[in-house]
């Protein structure tokens, strides 16, 4: 009797240090004669487990009391079968963080939940450890995707590891700028830090991006070396790395763009952007290649394109007739005069720069430069004229229509030749205009983005000059905007 | 038996790169088997070589091939310098041995010790016995190893003949002289292949004793390797000898099996030699020695199976525990046979303590046995444990009656008749209640009011299957932390040794005091463990707690504070002593609520119990039943209590309140749950598998505390807490088959290995629903293989014994085994003996892996952490794809059986041993199931049409 009444008392003295206890205690004393009392009662339980990880600050709280530190973790390891993979996490691990700077995220992340982040900090910090540990042992099969069938380390869910393979792979469009059309060289690797520091980018993810362009790189020009490429190169690309159709499909066209190492830093191209440059691939794999091997130009396609050039600039009469013929069906589409009388200055030097063009991909080095000599031999020489969209339309149209048929008719070359130029020719030049026509509304965009296009289109790239102030980066964003949309 | 072994090398693939001139590896492969080797050819400038090449190895004796596995080690050919190993891989043929014919096929990680995972290699090996029916055999194949405590499909237990058990002692080549300037991955591998060599050899002994018995499957296997250091390793076998029979034949499977009288494996009295100290108690009654009362010397049977069907179980006598301390310099001057001998001694020592301790309680048989083995730090004592359950059981576990020989009237009869009286009979006490053997408070029976029963029941064993729970339960862990003074030698065995009792004492309060604030009445599934430092002896107990309606609901809780309150400290730990106070009364509050429920295990033995309609239904509580308990609570407190009533904890100096503190455990999050049984009494219906986990910790502590206890105890709720958070995403759901591992590699330092099951809730309104639907309608079907009807469809079969059925089963599992095999990355690991949301279709075999890792740039590789984190993912692929390669699809019982994680940070060196066994399975899904039966469906029509 004594004891449980001392016990009471202790019970009293105490009910100021917890604010809930008087009325449970009271609702305790009265609830056995009332059921409903009870069920309230177990409510008010139940309503405390909900608000457990809260609760479980207690656990906090008597740990406070205690005299010694926070305990010391020698070692930690927490393995899951299959593996767990957080989202949050993997973000942050791609984006470059150490697990010490994830974690200090995630607490922060965690402010704004139902979870006291005071009480769960320590096990934020022991998930994100483990979580590294997990993205670590999953990077080697993120950058082999196709080994993943063939291992047993983890065991993952094929859509969830296609996520992450996504995620991974993803491309950052100023970062790719730079690697298009360079050689995949250690040498570039490392001046990335440079393009970083000014894109703020973190170094790791930019070098991610080299790595993945690199290998995929590797693995398929291997593939294409043994001749096991099938279809389209996207294709081979999405089912070597599971990558979504859309992400293999840039991957394969900068491919193309490294793998003839086509120029595209010079001044003039900096306004371009790497969307651009992939539509530039595109085009070119789409309409020139041969379906199986769309990393090289269709070599019948380059042959009868040089052996053109050697025939109608055998005889400086036929460029003149096929301009009079060009003219004449210009006009007929109602092209303005004064545009037509500037043509008819720069017809034969225009013609030959696409002569040339076309020659002149049989030479790698040659066709390294065919963005350059598009844009600065046609799309300016064009605009330059006073041609706008529908006046470049009309003048492919008319160059490739019926005024070659009637030039060709008039060479004196057996018909076999003539067939195989009447199929490559409109080939060659209805491509060429969609090149222009895209460098033209580029550049256009470029223009309209920035009044100083000379300055503004400096500031592209990787290798622009050290004066680029951070307004032209903002103001070439707003540009790229522009751009993007146009592309797509 | 003379046997052939064929094995077939068909290819690698992703091998490393072994030569940096060519980026490519000139690959061969080396085959040894005991003293012959072979190799391939080299397969020159590629990472994926293909050699197809066959190989043929001649045994002419098959307990070779039980011993020893086969080694096949991948070389890089070098021209000028010696070949550079890549990796090996070890197949153990034991699983190949029961039958003719069988084979592993697939693709094996070829794992490296100080490398890891370099690469697979793609295998087949075929095993041809020839049929010599030898008496004199040396080999043991045929007998049926498994973990868990239940047979294969279409199997049940005929007979169980008790336990085997056996010991192999070896020395260890880590501390051969010879490694002081050999290579590490030399002495690794020399290591890896000794522990296969003890766990083939102890098979073949512990099946070969089982068929002197008379049996044919060793059910609820454990194998223990003691790393003795100079002393050598011990390799510890046992497990219950039982004989099956398939219940579509009715016939016993092994030509020898007799109903042989059960032959005693222990000599009764061995006398003490080589131990120092002999200490034991039993838990709850450290006077039962004075107590010697019974005289009678019936032999007892000690089964190391944990699952039952309540209908088996007679009555429960309690837990029975032996403890003794052994002074290991004393055996290391013997040779590895004197070295068998003595420890042989040992534990036969143990064991007969573990059957005096259950005569005590009148009872014949001790389930639930296990036998644990704790050694210090220095390797210098040891201390032995065995702990089971005294229980009376029916007639197939037991064996005829040997105490009671006034009833002429079987087991079984008489446990139909007493479960006619009353359906919780098994609480009631197996002796006469006015000459308990010990001074012990009992009270009647809550369901019949006739028998007596103890106030709490504890076992060492799984919830018995159709046991009647009310509420749910939860897991109840007592942690106990003591120091020791620090000795050397026999003086420290003698220090360790006194202190036990002590600790044992407080372990079994605490884990009182607790059952009591949860409001619980009993606790199933006990596991201790023990770790013994230079100054430190900590323990822990493991149970699950839950209410059993037929025992009396606790005593709430009362604390009695002679101290004063002198500072803000003490003020804390009333408000925490309040606090306990509190919880206790809300825990039986809660409790009086809760509806009760059938507990069942998921089990194919439920449902092709010979009778499904036998089994009795326990009622829910009456509302009149329910309310009873608050009312008594109210009558307690308005009368102010008698002191009987109410249990009073007294805290009189700081130690008690040291352990007064660690009583309340902070609150487990809504939408998880804990449990060291399979499945949690009375929890939420459970879905599917989550995730296996494995976590281990290494913390850093003070000893020099006053509140040891508590920091303890904060250790583990921090553990789990983490747990808790990184498996949030799962929830709801619950960790079952909870174990946990302490190890003090120092003194400052504990390190806990953690294993569980995470498995996946249905939610709770739904849970409810189906909760109350089972209450009403069948409880015990709810979770069986088949449905009510499907079961008496097969049961059907069975009975009819239509040979057309059988054979069309027969082949029905045929066409499940090739639809359910799958490749390495499909295959579950789990620590239970079954998984929820599938039915297993049969036991492959048992098979046991053993691998070392070890690095010399532990920083280079990210730390001790990021290395044991990869090596044990590394350890899980190598056993998936040996579980594959068997033709199964998940590991059941995963266990591991030994672990060692040694740094030397100074050195930038660590050294990893995992030794992980468990049950190769072949599992369908409900889903594949219905395909099945959709198909067997079709299948009778057409043959009605025909």
């Amino acid at each position: 009797m004594e004891l449980s009444r001392s016990a009471d008392k202790d019970d009293a003295t105490n009910v100021a240090a917890s604010p809930r206890r008087p009325d449970i205690q009271q609702q305790y004393h009265m609830q056995s004669k009332n059921e409903s009392k009870v069920k309230e009662d177990m409510r008010r339980i139940s309503n405390d487990l909900e608000d457990s990880w809260k609760a479980s600050s207690y656990a906090n709280q008597q740990l406070k009391i205690t005299q010694w530190k926070k305990e010391k973790l020698k070692l930690d390891v927490f393995v899951t079968s299959p593996i767990l993979i957080d989202q949050w996490l993997f973000e942050s691990w791609l984006a470059g963080n150490t697990a010490k700077q994830a974690a200090t995220q995630r607490r922060a992340a965690f402010n704004n939940t139902t979870f006291d982040v005071n009480v769960i900090s320590n096990s934020i910090t022991r998930e994100t450890y483990d979580q590294f540990r997990n993205f670590e042992l999953v990077e080697r099969y993120l950058q082999h995707p196709d080994l993943l069938d063939s291992q047993s380390l983890i065991v993952i869910e094929e859509p969830v590891f296609k996520e992450l393979v996504k995620r991974y792979y993803a491309i950052s469009n100023d970062i790719i700028r730079g690697l298009a059309g360079r050689k995949l060289k250690n040498r570039n690797r490392s001046s990335l830090d440079e393009a970083c520091e000014r894109l703020r980018i973190p170094l790791t993810v930019a070098r991610r991006q080299f790595d993945n362009l690199k290998r995929i790189y590797t693995v398929i020009t291997e593939k294409k070396r043994e001749g096991k490429i099938e279809g389209k190169l996207g294709e081979a690309i999405q089912k070597t790395f599971l990558l979504p159709p859309r992400l293999a499909e840039r991957y394969a066209r900068n491919v193309f763009l490294c793998y003839h190492q086509i120029e595209t830093d010079d001044k003039r191209l900096r306004f371009l952007q790497a969307r651009d440059l992939e539509f530039f691939a595109s085009v070119m794999m789409n309409r020139w290649t041969k379906e199986g091997s769309q990393l090289e130009i269709d070599l019948t396609f380059k042959e009868d394109l040089r052996d053109l050039r050697t025939y109608l600039l055998g005889d400086k009469n036929h460029l003149e007739s096929f301009k009079g013929l060009v003219m004449e069906s210009m006009r007929r589409d109602q092209v303005e005069e004064w545009k037509l009388s500037k043509l008819a200055d720069r017809f034969v030097v225009i013609a030959k720069v696409l002569l040339n063009i076309g020659a002149g991909m049989l030479k790698s080095k040659e066709f390294e430069d065919i963005f350059e000599d598009i844009e600065e031999k046609v799309t300016d020489a064009l605009i330059k004229m006073g041609m706008i969209e529908k006046d470049i339309t009309r003048f492919f149209s008319s160059l490739s229509g019926q005024p070659f048929e009637a030039i060709l008719h008039r060479l004196t070359i057996q018909t076999r030749h003539k067939q195989r130029f009447l199929s490559t020719w409109p080939k060659f030049v209805s491509a060429l205009m969609e090149l222009v026509l895209h460098f033209y509304s580029a550049q256009q965009a470029a223009v309209a983005g920035s009044t100083q296009s000379q300055n503004m289109s400096s500031s592209q790239g990787l290798s622009s000059t050290a004066s680029t102030a951070p307004e032209t980066i903002r103001r070439q964003q707003g540009s790229t905007n522009v751009l993007e949309k146009l592309s797509k | 038996m003379p046997c052939t072994v064929k094995v077939r090398v068909i290819e690698a693939r992703n091998l490393p790169v072994m030569d940096r001139s060519s980026d490519l590896t000139d690959a061969y492969v080396e085959l040894r088997f005991l003293d012959s080797v072979k190799k391939t050819e080299i397969r020159r400038k590629t990472l994926n070589p293909i050699w197809n090449e066959d190989f043929r190895f001649e045994v002419p004796q098959d307990s070779q091939l039980q011993d020893h596995p086969i080694k096949l080690k991948v070389y890089d050919h070098d021209v000028v310098s010696a070949d550079d190993v890549i990796g090996t891989i070890h197949v153990d043929l034991n699983c190949l041995l029961n039958k003719s014919g069988g084979q592993i096929a697939g693709w094996f990680p070829i794992f490296d010790t100080l490398r890891g995972i370099r690469g697979d290699l793609n295998i087949v090996v075929k095993v041809e016995l020839f049929g010599d029916v030898n008496e004199f055999r040396e080999a043991s194949t045929g007998v049926q190893f498994i973990a868990s405590s239940k047979p294969e499909l279409f199997h049940e237990i005929v007979e169980s003949q008790g336990l085997v058990a056996y010991i192999v002692v070896k020395s260890d080549p880590e501390y051969h002289w010879m490694d002081n300037f050999r290579a590490s991955r030399i002495s690794n591998e020399e290591r890896q292949l000794l522990l296969y060599n003890l766990s083939g050899k102890l098979r073949r002994h512990i099946g070969k004793k089982a068929i002197e018995m008379g049996g044919n499957t060793v059910l609820g296997y454990n194998q223990y390797f003691d790393l003795e250091g100079e002393n050598g390793i011990v390799a510890r076998g046992y497990g219950t000898c039982c004989t099956t029979k398939d219940i579509r034949e009715g016939g016993i499977n092994t030509e020898d099996a007799s109903p042989l009288v059960p032959k005693k494996i222990a000599s009764l009295n061995i006398p003490h030699s080589g131990s120092l100290e002999n200490m034991s108690t039993i838990l709850s009654t450290p006077e039962i020695k004075d107590n010697m009362m019974n005289s009678s010397n019936f032999p007892v049977k000690l089964l190391t199976l944990n699952n039952f069907e309540i209908e088996d179980v007679e009555r429960f006598g309690g837990i029975v525990i032996a403890r003794s301390v052994k002074y290991l310099s004393h055996a290391k001057s013997s040779s590895a046979k004197g070295g068998k001998k003595l420890r042989n001694e040992w534990w036969q020592e143990i064991r007969e303590e573990i059957r005096t301790h259950a005569r005590f309680f009148g009872c014949d048989t001790v389930i639930g046995y296990h036998e644990m083995f704790t050694m210090d730090c220095d390797k210098e004592i040891c201390v032995l444990t065995a702990v089971g359950t005294a229980a009376m059981m029916s007639s197939k576990y037991s064996g005829p009656i040997f105490n009671d020989q006034t009833s002429t009237a079987t087991r079984e009869e008489k446990i139909k008749r007493k479960a006619q009286e009353c359906s919780n009979h098994f609480c009631h006490i197996p002796h006469k209640h006015r000459k308990p053997p010990y001074n012990m408070k009992l009270t009647l029976c809550n369901i019949c009011k006739k028998k007596y029963v103890p106030q709490v029941l504890i076992t060492s064993i799984e919830p018995p299957n159709g046991i009647s729970v009310t509420g749910k339960g939860c897991l109840l862990e007592a942690r106990i932390c003591r120091e020791k003074k620090k000795f050397q030698g026999e003086m420290n065995a003698i220090a360790v040794s006194e202190g036990l009792p002590f600790m044992e004492y407080n372990l079994h309060r605490q884990l009182m005091y607790k059952l009591r604030i949860m409001g619980m009445n009993a606790a199933f599934r006990l596991k201790m463990q023990i770790a013994i430092g230079e100054s430190l002896i900590v323990a822990i107990a493991t149970a699950t707690a839950f209410f059993i309606p037929a025992l009396p609901s606790p005593r709430t809780l009362q604390i009695n504070r002679s101290l004063d309150v002198v500072d803000e400290e003490d003020k804390q730990l009333l408000a925490i002593q309040n606090r306990i106070v509190y919880l206790s009364r809300q825990n039986q509050l809660q409790l009086a609520n809760a509806s009760t429920v059938q507990y069942s295990q998921q089990s194919q033995s439920t449902t092709l119990s010979t009778t499904p309609g036998n089994e009795t239904i326990q009622p829910a509580l009456t509302p009149e039943d329910q309310t009873i308990v608050p009312e008594d609570e109210e009558l307690k407190s308005s009368s102010e209590g008698d002191p009987n009533r109410s249990f009073i904890v007294e805290v009189d100096d700081s130690m008690d309140e040291d352990i007064m503190a660690v009583l309340l455990e902070p609150p487990i999050p809504h939408g998880f749950s804990f449990c060291n049984t399979e499945t949690l009494p009375g929890g939420n219906p459970v879905k599917s598998n989550g995730q296996m986990i494995t976590a281990i910790r290494r913390v850093e502590w003070q000893t020099s505390t006053k509140r040891m206890n508590q920091q303890f105890s904060s250790i583990f709720h921090n553990l789990y807490s983490t747990i808790l958070f990184k498996v949030r995403a799962l929830a709801p759901c619950c960790l079952c088959s909870l174990t946990v591992d302490i190890h003090l590699p120092r003194d400052d330092q504990l390190e806990i290995t953690l294993n569980a099951m995470v498995v996946l809730e249905s939610e709770e309104t739904a849970a409810e629903e189906e909760r109350n639907a089972s209450v009403a309608s069948t409880p015990a079907s709810s979770s069986g293989l088949f449905s009510e009807e499907e079961l008496q469809f097969s049961m059907e079969m069975v009975q009819q014994k239509k040979s057309l059925n059988l054979h069309r089963m027969a082949g029905l599992i045929e066409l499940l085994e090739q639809d359910s095999r799958s490749n390495p990355r499909g295959v579950e690991l789990t620590p239970m003996t079954f998984i929820p949301g599938t039915h297993l279709l049969k036991y492959i075999g048992r098979i046991n892996m053993h691998l070392i890792k070890e690095s010399f740039t532990v920083k280079e590789q990210g730390g001790l952490g990021n290395f044991t984190h990869v090596f044990v993912n590394e350890v899980h692929a190598v056993v998936r794809s040996h579980v594959a390669a068997l033709g199964g699809n998940a590991l059941l019982s995963y266990r591991v059986d030994e672990s060692t994680i040694v740094e030397n940070a100074s050195k930038n060196q660590c050294y990893c041993l995992l030794s992980i066994s468990g049950d190769v399975a072949l599992v369908f899904s409900d889903r594949s199931h219905e395909h099945i039966s959709d198909q067997l469906e079709e299948m009778s029509l057409n043959e009605s049409i025909q």
